[in-house]
């Protein structure tokens, strides 16, 4: 029988290597989404971080980089972004052209250190998600009729 | 769209576009007032100081699991002023379906069908074909004196087969059934 969902096997290699990221850098918490800001997987400590939100101005914030890139005429988009903050601040790495590494970090930290093994897991996760993104656009085999059946019955019961 | 495996959610990015001032953002901010608050996230605004949209609104919207998927609805609206062009498209990419806020006064007509043009010419620049993409149009402020008769907006506006809605999204009245429609199209091209 053909599978259906791509391997375990890929998310817990991506798992161990954020996790490996969080533990050297001394990250409050990183997160890897697409370039859509559709969150994929993410590890750290603080919970109460809304990372869907996160995840999903992140990626508009690269994608409005990369076009000031394009602006200015630079031949390639910007492979990173780092903004400085007086409590905690975040460096945001391209992984290839779909993804993205997010990393939160605070005082416990440094911008040097988060960024020597912010490089190493990027090598780590393309070789992940070089693998994960066939899987992606394979919604036809999830989304049926009664999906969209079951789908509408929820749609009228999120609103009050 | 995007399938995480790993959380088994699938992911879909609703869009709304449309002119300035056309109530692309009273239509997000009345659907975060009426959803669950159990299934909703924050409301995030990239405003300018006047208000004004600068970049875009986000909310995110998750349903039960289905199947054993957890749909979530990324909800976006885009600048509207003609200045911020470039932001409108990075919006859009990676769109799965577009609401059409359109603003039913007449003095707006031409700035609907410019916008319109802009949206269609957007999508093509991000390899879509806007003949065949999820679209639902909405004619807002139909509340308003001076407004141009839905015949008219639907001549200039709407190709076939496009579902339509007139909307006071000050009120709320179309909002949520113009989210329905936009969710069940997205769903239904999958």
């Amino acid at each position: 029988m053909q599978h259906l969902s791509p391997p375990d096997e890929l998310f817990i290699r991506m798992d161990d290597c954020l996790e490996r990221l969080l533990d050297r850098s001394r990250a409050v918490c990183v997160l890897l989404a697409d370039v859509s800001g559709q969150l994929i997987v993410q590890r750290g400590k603080d919970t109460k971080l809304d990372t869907s939100a996160l995840a999903a101005v992140t990626a508009s914030n690269m994608a409005a980089t990369e076009e000031m890139a394009r602006q200015i005429g630079e031949p390639a988009p910007f492979s990173y972004l780092f903004h400085e903050g007086t409590r905690r601040s975040i460096y945001v790495s391209a992984v290839g052209e779909t993804f993205l590494l997010v990393i939160i970090f605070d005082e416990m930290s440094q911008v040097g250190l988060v960024r020597i093994f912010a490089r190493l897991a990027v090598s780590e996760l393309l070789g992940v998600t070089a693998e994960l993104e066939p899987w992606l656009e394979k919604a036809a085999s999830v989304v049926d009729r009664e999906f969209g059946g079951a789908l509408a019955d929820q749609l009228d019961k999120a609103f009050i | 769209m995007f399938i995480n495996w790993k959380m088994r959610e699938i992911n879909l990015k609703v869009v709304y576009y449309g002119p300035a001032l056309s109530g692309k953002t009273t239509n997000l901010e009345y659907i975060y007032t009426r959803t669950n608050p159990d299934l909703r996230g924050e409301l995030i605004s990239l405003k300018t100081r006047g208000d004004r949209t600068v970049y875009f609104d986000f909310m995110q919207l998750e349903l039960g699991r289905i199947k054993g998927l957890k749909p979530k609805f990324n909800l976006y609206t885009v600048p509207g002023q003609p200045c911020y062009i470039a932001s409108r498209r990075l919006v859009l990419q990676g769109a799965d379906g577009v609401v059409y806020v359109a603003d039913s006064q007449l003095n707006r007509l031409k700035a609907n069908i410019d916008t319109m043009r802009s949206l269609q010419q957007n999508l093509l620049t991000l390899g879509f074909d806007p003949g065949d993409f999820p679209l639902v149009l909405q004619y807002n402020k139909r509340d308003l004196p001076s407004i141009a008769p839905i015949a008219l907006l639907r001549m200039q506006l709407a190709h076939d087969g496009v579902p339509q809605f007139q909307s006071v999204a000050t009120e709320g009245v179309g909002v949520l059934e113009t989210l329905k429609s936009a969710i069940n199209l997205v769903v239904s091209r999958l």
